[in-house]
């Protein structure tokens, strides 16, 4: 096993055990909702990822995708009683959907664009859903209370949820795994890094950037899905809102965007952090820790904009060329 | 047939850049696109290699029509096409910028990185493959855009000023590689402005002149004989031409000049003198450095070594906007007009710099009197202009700052020679009056009318200079620059 | 009558839009540069009058007059401590600092403010005004026309002053500007103070009429995203003419679908100029 392994089989190793290591401890259910807090947030930042990331299209409207995977499971049990799960293609597909609108028309004007429309469209969709009594207005819809088998992925404890996360984020992970050594995933890092160029080069760039953004958008529904059955309740604030769109952006780029594991770090730092931060500053109601968010975001679109794992391979180069500095002590 | 470009154009808003541009490529030749700047070569290219849509007319490869296609059908018909800028994806690795051209015709990654492999040891890049395309210096990165483009297979190729910025052994490197190139059976059109290369390439020139395409500006050699300047003058006063350059105080010093971007050289070295009142004339084909070496003057590119002295101050590392107020002017190439605005609005621009405000009406009234046209249109867009008219507006332009010296680059391009022959009228009254010129040009007829003194450059670097008379004899200087100003059009290597 | 009345209404908030768009299109044509925290400056703009009313007993003159200053310090601030240094680099970093800036301007605020609608203290305006049949309230009036007045003198100083035409070159063509001896840091500077005073100005005029909260700034930066793309990328005019239209659009939709509609179909309308002519009615592409 090479020193590369390493890291990466520590953390998946820390990752499977944390709930179990942290029972014993005061306070462990806190502890291990705060795990399933981070794979979640982990793994929509994995699907922004995706487009926003490799691709560099700088969606800040996401909350739309996630909103769509969280109500249409919801909204299948409030009608029908169907369990949850069973409306979760449906809400892929509606994500999927509202890729398409987004994109056809955006995708062939520069990235402003884009970016300006996604937010304008995820406010209509909240909007929309907020007024909307079917989709239970601004109350939002409701969930199984108690399970009536297991697909109705009701559990009381935050455990079972840490562990169907986990499984989603290392398949998601594993997808990006494989995208990123396919053609597709290629044609992905040209585009960012040159359209013109990579145009000139067979790049399809529209029909690319399209199949992006849709794949973005059908993993970031799984992720609303996810937290629907966890909560077993949206309100379109919590599904819909700007600051779930900002959360995934911030996640991925200040772990690094267009790295693999990059919105895993990025949650594994912000994600305790909100914890703390919401626990010392009273609550979000406050706005402090969007304020902290804010303040976040700046310094990294400032100074390092590559997030922190390029932050992390500046400073050991930095420390590399001077062997001495380092044996000195 | 190959390639099959039939009458097209291209405009842009009201300006057109391309018009009745023919062209015929068959399978196996090379192709050079040569001519001056302004002719519309990059426009050309660029509606080929299907970057840019044109306004009229209709380009057919291999029998398809390709007018309208986005540029990725083009790759995927078989042309490939290399940017004058090179366009490295500079993120990613050497290896994977060649692995994406590599994955048009090969889905699998094993399949690409294999070909990518063997486009990067074609063009020598494969022992640095896993480094960042960003450590590449400019013969690399061009390189890099060969290899690229290569790994797409490409049937034809579009070779778009491959070998701009390159030292002459770099040239050398390069030439022999489109020659491997086009062993393997691809067909190649490149644009170029070193003549070397299409000769040494046995390159059929081929861009049919149109009417928008003036063969050369030598049409408007002038017919006055020299020394006649058309104002009553006395002799005594006129400047005597042999006495200049080498005594005269010299108002303008460059010394030894280098400018680099980043690694590309623009200008090698590079040293001239204008003296006091007088017309110097800066001689070259295109990438030569005539441009880079104005700019630099005026400020606008950074100088990287080498001194500029203005009326003995040093003025090399100083920003444009502290060079205009020291007396100095530049009118750019291609005028650099601001369309959205009047033509009157361009002329107090050019007088921003104006510390007595006074000066700024009777300026403005000098302007109008040298260019009675432009008075006519004072409250017209300057995009409305003729090509003629907009000379003048830039020439009027930069005299608003009331310079000392006045700096000209390729002021004749793209003219008819009717204007032209009002132009360098219009700047033999100039000189009369007393201003000095630094007039960057490439009709050398033309300049050396003009001039009191001229310098030849190449590659960057002034390879000649002498007295005006002097170098019309010069047999160097006709064979390499008269030949190919006088027949843009058809010229057998 | 009343189509007419909610017409009047329309225009007057219009003018009040195309009064803070036409700041984010100067800078976008200029710099190719979006500016996401610019619905922060509108809110910020409504906060400084409701600190001069409540803090400085100022009158509503010294509503716009303040917020002006305040706002364009702030422009200034921002452009020369943030976007002069990412505006060369990737566009995830553009997006994101704006954006960043935009957290942070609207949670301070709501920290400071707390999240209630809040209204000025009633002053000299206030009342509403019969013109000829139509009541519109006095406040809005003298809103939209000062807005409109406001937004004309934008555009004659870009268009008819020295200083306007060296912005103007800077925007068309920084190099040939920077022969002509202009510093064109120096212009994108004052453009930036320009965009965040005119944005501030807005809020401030909006502030007499409406009540506002910490939140506005969201939707004012969307409104202020549809009206530069229906006006045309950098098109000064069009901001103005396309201002006029979203109010209006806006207003009727209200009126006869719904209040809560109102920015539904004014987002709905963006997605459709997107589709349909995506350079919007003076814009280049």
């Amino acid at each position: 096993m090479s020193r590369r392994h390493v890291p990466p089989l520590a953390l998946a190793a820390a990752l499977l055990l944390y709930p179990l290591a942290v029972s014993g401890l005061n306070g462990a259910a806190f502890l291990q909702d705060v795990g399933a807090t981070l794979l979640l947030a982990a793994i929509s930042a994995s699907a922004w990822n995706i487009v926003g990331g490799y691709a560099g299209q700088v969606s800040v409207g996401h909350a739309m995708f996630f909103g769509a995977g969280a109500y249409v499971p919801l909204l299948v049990f409030d009608l029908w009683q169907w369990p949850p799960l069973v409306g979760m293609p449906l809400g892929i597909a509606a994500a999927v959907l509202i890729a398409l609108v987004i994109g056809t028309p955006t995708f062939r004007l520069q990235g402003h664009y884009f970016s300006m429309a996604t937010i304008a469209v995820a406010e209509l969709v909240r909007i929309v859903v907020s007024n909307w009594d079917l989709l239970g207005a601004s109350i939002g819809i409701q969930g199984p209370a108690t399970a009536r088998g297991w697909w109705d992925l009701t559990f009381r404890s935050s455990v079972p949820y840490y562990y169907i996360f986990l499984g989603v984020l290392a398949v998601v992970l594993y997808a990006t795994y494989r995208m990123e050594r396919s053609r597709f995933g290629y044609y992905l890092r040209a585009i960012r890094a040159g359209e013109r160029a990579a145009a000139s080069l067979g790049v399809p760039v529209r029909r690319t950037k399209l199949m992006a953004l849709a794949t973005s958008a059908a993993f970031t529904a799984i992720a609303g899905s996810l937290y629907a059955f966890k909560l077993g309740y949206v309100n379109p604030e919590a599904g819909l809102g700007i600051l779930v769109s900002v959360q995934m952006v911030i996640t991925a780029a200040l772990g690094g965007a267009g790295r693999l594991v990059g919105p895993l770090i990025g949650a594994i730092v912000l994600v305790p952090l909100q914890s703390a931060t919401n626990s010392w500053f009273g609550g979000s109601g406050t706005g402090l820790t969007y304020i902290l968010y804010g303040g976040i975001i700046l310094l990294l679109a400032r100074f390092e904009p590559g997030g922190l794992i390029v932050l992390w391979q500046r400073l050991r180069a930095t420390f590399a060329s001077k062997p001495e500095a380092v044996h000195a002590a | 047939m190959l390639l099959e470009a039939e009458r097209v154009s291209r405009s842009f808003g009201g300006f057109l850049a391309l018009s009745d541009a023919t062209l015929t490529v068959e399978a196996g030749e090379i192709v050079g696109l040569i001519g001056p700047n302004g002719a519309g070569k990059s426009t050309f290219f660029n509606c080929v290699a299907g970057d840019l849509a044109p306004s009229g007319g209709r380009i057919r490869f291999n029998g398809i029509d390709v007018t309208y296609a986005p540029a990725e059908r083009h790759a995927e018909l078989g042309i490939g096409r290399t940017f004058q800028v090179p366009a490295t994806f500079e993120e990613l690795s050497i290896l994977d910028n060649a692995m994406v051209g590599a994955f048009l015709r090969h889905h699998r990654r094993a399949d690409a990185e294999a070909k990518a492999m063997e486009m990067l040891r074609l063009t020598g890049l494969d022992q640095i493959a896993r480094q960042r395309a960003g450590i590449l210096g400019t013969p690399g990165r061009k390189r890099l855009g060969i290899a690229r483009v290569l790994a797409t297979e490409p049937r034809l190729m579009l070779l778009d000023e491959a070998l701009a910025g390159l030292t002459p052994s770099e040239i050398q490197q390069a030439i022999e590689l489109v020659r491997r190139i086009h062993a393997t059976g691809i067909t190649i059109v490149i644009v170029e402005h070193i003549m070397e290369v299409i000769l040494a390439g046995r390159a059929r020139p081929g861009l049919q002149p149109g009417p928008h395409y003036r063969a050369g500006n030598t049409a408007g050699r002038r017919e006055r004989p020299k020394g006649d300047r058309g104002l009553s003058r006395p002799p005594s006063e006129a400047p005597a031409p042999t006495s200049l350059g080498m005594t005269a105080t010299p108002a303008l010093e460059v010394a030894n000049l280098q400018v680099r971007y980043g690694d590309l050289v623009g200008v090698a070295d590079v040293s001239l003198r204008v003296a006091e009142g007088t017309v110097v004339a800066l001689l070259g084909s295109n990438g030569a450095g005539k441009t880079t070496t104005l700019n630099a003057i005026a400020g606008l590119v950074r100088v990287s070594a080498g001194s500029i002295a203005w009326r003995g101050m040093e003025i090399a590392g100083l920003p444009a906007h502290a060079i205009v107020p020291r007396g100095l002017a530049l009118s750019p190439e291609g005028w650099r007009l601001f369309v959205q605005q009047t033509v009157e609005q361009n002329l107090l621009l050019g007088a921003t710099v104006l510390t007595d405000r006074a000066q700024l009406a009777p300026l403005l009234e000098r302007a109008y009197q040298l260019f009675p046209r432009l008075a006519e249109r004072r409250r017209q867009r300057a995009g409305t202009l003729s090509g003629g008219e907009r000379q003048m507006l830039a020439l009027g332009r930069a005299l608003m700052s009331d310079p000392k010296l006045l700096m000209l680059d390729e002021p004749s391009l793209g003219l008819a020679p009717a204007v032209v022959e009002q132009l360098y009228d219009t700047l033999d009254r100039l000189h009369q009056h007393g201003l000095t010129i630094l007039l960057a040009e490439q009709s050398v007829p033309l300049a050396l009318e003009i001039a009191d003194y001229a310098y030849v450059l190449q590659t960057g670097r002034t390879v000649l200079e002498g007295p005006a008379e002097q170098l019309e004899r010069d047999e160097q200087v006709q064979r390499i620059y008269l030949g190919i100003a006088e027949t843009a059009g058809e010229h057998r290597a | 009558m009343i189509l007419l009345q909610v017409a009047v209404g329309g225009l007057l908030l219009g003018a009040v839009y195309a009064l803070f768009s036409t700041g984010l299109t100067l800078i976008w044509g200029m710099m190719n540069f979006i500016n996401f925290a610019h619905g922060e400056f509108v809110m910020l703009g409504m906060y400084v009058a409701f600190l001069i009313a409540t803090g400085l007993h100022g009158g509503p003159a010294a509503y716009g007059p303040g917020a002006a200053m305040a706002l364009f310090l702030l422009g200034v601030l921002v452009y020369v401590a943030l976007v002069k240094h990412v505006m060369r680099g990737p566009m995830l970093a553009q997006i994101l600092s704006t954006f960043g800036l935009a957290l942070l301007l609207r949670y301070t605020a709501f920290f400071i403010f707390k999240s209630d609608f809040r209204t000025l203290p009633d002053s000299a305006i206030s009342g509403t005004i019969n013109l000829g049949g139509i009541y519109v309230p006095l406040p809005q009036l003298v809103a939209g026309i000062v807005a409109a007045v406001l937004a004309i003198g934008l555009h004659l100083l870009l268009t008819r002053t020295a200083l306007g035409s060296r912005l103007l070159a800077v925007a068309e063509d920084r190099n040939a500007a920077m022969l002509m001896g202009i510093r064109p840091d120096r212009m994108q500077m004052l453009a930036w103070g320009l965009s965040a005073a005119s944005a501030g100005i807005a809020g401030a005029l909006m502030a007499v009429a409406f009540p506002f909260s910490p939140e506005v700034g969201a939707t004012f930066a969307l409104t202020a995203f549809v009206v530069v793309t229906l006006g045309g990328f950098g098109s000064v005019p069009g901001a103005m003419i396309a201002g006029l239209i979203i109010g209006s659009v806006q207003a009727f939709a209200g009126y006869l679908i719904g209040p809560i509609y109102k920015d539904v179909v004014v987002y709905g309308l963006f997605v459709a100029v997107l589709w349909i002519r995506p350079q919007g009615l003076f814009g280049t592409l």
